[in-house]
């Protein structure tokens, strides 16, 4: 007989999912799916519209990460167009994306997995949310959360022209231009937003990998997997927000190679399962071997774990210094090769050395003469056709694909969003954990049910886009079914 | 029990918010709710004075987002779908009391519980309105995007913008 576990809602997790455990008749694990309902239609919404109204509808699509959406289609619609930004603006929307990326993290490490990573799964459970988080860091830093939240916000008003939802991107480059004045606050913001990082960092040093407890949880061999990895680099080969070449490398550090956005579908296809309306994007020339580690498996992961996997190091000194640090501490040398980090909850701290990075790179662009230049636009010239932007969102990489005709107007549009790359490895942690934790006979309680979430939400995933996503205090319930579907216990967590 | 008559009017302006995703159907209702209560207060002088010093505004976010709009208001009532309710049902409530009850935005995407962004604000000493209410707009689940409302949601419109006016200003509307 299989017996059927379900976890409906997923509390803390953006947007609505539900995880189903089918149990074998030893009421071990035999099969878990991570199922995602779809919102339909925005295709069908976008074909007819001028393509320069991409960057402002798409930021739409997701409230949580509309300025990934704002600025993959800006580099849709500029490739589109075959026109390139003036520097000065490609530096205005970095330095936006910047600002974005602190704040976005900044949510993610205090409010979302800070129960997790701060608090540890075993605390009480009316502790476990951010207030609990504030009251153990301390309201001081409590308050520099909000804070750092609020400057993040003023940053993408000041650039991007509102608060949340940007609307300065537009094909060739910018709309507005940034004074001195509004250079000088964003230069303030930044010198803050670079001491929270370090803050962070320092938090996390003590809390995490310095208590053998925390340490042993967060970065349990439980939310492991040696899959391949993928995240946009520079030049150089460090990592990249906003442009560069998509770098994958292997389960064992060996460089699969590098391509350019506009490649993707030499590189990614998708599978189909019956189960689910997403679908499960892999590495093409791998091919798909099922929800299955190792090299020959083309599951690819993504966000701060597959980039940092996926590049040689950060541009700027201090996160540099970070990065070593963290490859130093959970990686090592195999045949002169670097492993990747498999540790999913190394998730948490990868996501700390980006959000100083980002603050470090704000000083740097604050202090480019050029970033208070009025030439912000390269006003298009050639007939539109066909275009593609990637760029980082927090949560993985991002593509926005159009076709227009000749007068700009869209045809066809493609999105592959970052935690759709991430869906086959989001499912197979959801399987570990739930293998590591479910055996005979079965004793599902919250810290069960806490433990299998942690292995999600290291991903900081989002398939909501802005609609209805789930309230933190809705209790979460587990039912325990036959085969027949006859319930034969409910576990609710009030 | 009005919300107007159990809060002393301050110096700051009151703020009603509509929340919701503009280019997901139904889910964008408590945007048009807010559109419409600009359009009466223009054309209805005696309305606008009865209200008093008034601000709007449109958020696709909740939860920590939400909570710094409103930080520094004397009053605030948010404009919700409800997924819980039937098409066009209106519901007015404390933010207390939706506790557990899925209005669409105020339990926001990568984010907490506005309810408990708010514990949060008051946690640190943050000034944010004391009561909090909450006009809600009963949706069909939300999942095709789109720039319309379904007629039964679209019809629920101008009574929720009565709904709100009588929280305002504590009276009827005739």
């Amino acid at each position: 007989m299989t017996t059927r576990l379900t976890i409906d809602p997923i509390t803390r997790l953006e947007g609505h999912g539900k995880i189903e455990i089918f149990l074998d008749a030893n009421g071990d694990v035999d099969r878990t799916y991570f199922q995602i309902p779809e919102l339909r239609g925005f295709e069908a919404f976008c074909v007819g519209r001028p393509v320069e109204e991409m960057p402002s509808l798409t930021s739409r699509i997701c409230g949580v990460c509309p300025e990934a959406h704002h600025l993959a289609a800006a580099k849709a619609a500029d490739a589109v167009y075959g026109v390139t930004p003036p520097r000065p603006a490609l530096m205005l929307r970095e330095l936006m994306y910047d600002a974005f990326y602190v704040t976005d993290h900044t949510t993610h490490f205090y409010a979302l997995s800070g129960p997790d990573v701060i608090l540890g799964p075993d605390a009480p459970v009316a502790e476990r949310n951010i207030l609990g988080v504030i009251h153990k860091v301390g309201g001081e830093l409590g308050g520099r959360v909000i804070d750092t939240r609020r400057a993040g916000h003023r940053v993408i008003e000041i650039i991007g022209g509102r608060r949340v939802h940007p609307c300065t991107a537009v094909p060739g480059g910018m709309t507005k231009s940034l004074s001195v004045a509004e250079r000088d606050e964003i230069a303030q913001i930044a010198t803050q937003m670079l001491d929270f990082a370090s803050l962070s960092l320092e938090i996390f040093d003590q809390i995490v990998t310095g208590n053998p407890a925390t340490r042993d949880l967060v970065l349990s061999d439980l939310f492991r997997h040696e899959t391949y990895y993928a995240g946009l680099v520079d030049e150089s080969g460090k990592v990249a927000f906003l442009d560069g070449r998509i770098s994958v490398v292997a389960p064992d550090g060996e460089a699969l190679g590098t391509y350019a956005p506009a490649e993707y579908r030499d590189w990614i296809a998708e599978h189909v399962e019956p189960w689910t309306y997403l679908k499960f994007p892999y590495l093409k020339q791998i091919g798909w071997k099922g929800f299955v580690d190792g090299k020959d498996s083309g599951v690819y992961c993504v966000g701060p774990l597959g980039r940092l996997n996926a590049a040689t190091g950060m541009a700027t000194p201090r996160a540099h210094e970070a990065y070593e640090r963290y490859f130093a501490t959970l990686s090592s040398i195999v045949d002169g090769r670097r492993q990747p980090v498999h540790l999913r909850g190394a998730s948490h701290w990868a996501r700390l050395i980006e959000m100083l990075y980002a603050a470090e790179r704000m000083i740097e662009l604050v202090n480019d003469e050029e970033i208070t230049s009025t030439d912000v636009r390269a006003v298009p010239t050639a007939t539109p056709t066909e275009g593609v932007g990637t760029v980082e969102a927090p949560r993985g990489t991002l593509t926005h694909h159009y076709w227009t005709d000749e007068r700009g107007v869209v045809t066809r549009v493609n999105l592959i969003v970052g935690t759709t790359n991430n869906y086959a490895p989001i499912t197979m942690s959801i399987d570990r954990a739930a293998r590591g934790l479910i055996h005979h006979g079965v004793v599902v309680d919250n810290g069960l049910l806490d433990r299998i979430e942690m292995a999600f939400r290291a991903y900081d995933p989002c398939f909501g886009c802005a609609t209805h996503s789930l309230p933190g205090q809705m209790p979460l319930e587990v039912t325990l079914r036959g085969s027949d579907g006859a319930t034969i216990d409910v576990i609710r967590r009030d | 029990m009005s919300y107007a008559a159990t809060d002393t009017a301050g110096q700051r302006p009151t703020i009603v918010v509509g929340l919701g995703n503009p280019i997901l159907g139904d889910d964008a209702v408590g945007w048009r709710v807010v559109d419409a209560l600009e359009q009466r207060l223009a054309v209805d002088a005696s309305l606008s004075e009865a209200i008093g010093p008034i601000e709007t505004e449109r958020l696709a976010v909740g939860g920590l987002s939400l909570m710094e709009r409103l930080v520094g208001y004397q009053r605030a009532l948010l404009v919700d779908a409800d997924v819980t309710g039937s098409p066009g049902m209106i519901r007015v409530a404390p933010l207390e009391e939706l506790n557990g009850r899925p209005a669409a935005h105020l339990d926001s995407a990568h984010d907490v519980s506005a309810m408990r962004a708010i514990e949060v604000a008051r946690d640190l000493g943050t000034i944010v309105p004391r009561r909090i209410l909450v006009v809600t707009v009963g949706i069909p689940m939300a999942a095709l995007f789109g720039d319309t409302l379904s007629p039964a949601v679209a019809a629920a419109v101008e009574p929720a913008v009565d709904a709100i006016i009588v929280q305002l200003t504590g009276a009827a509307v005739t």
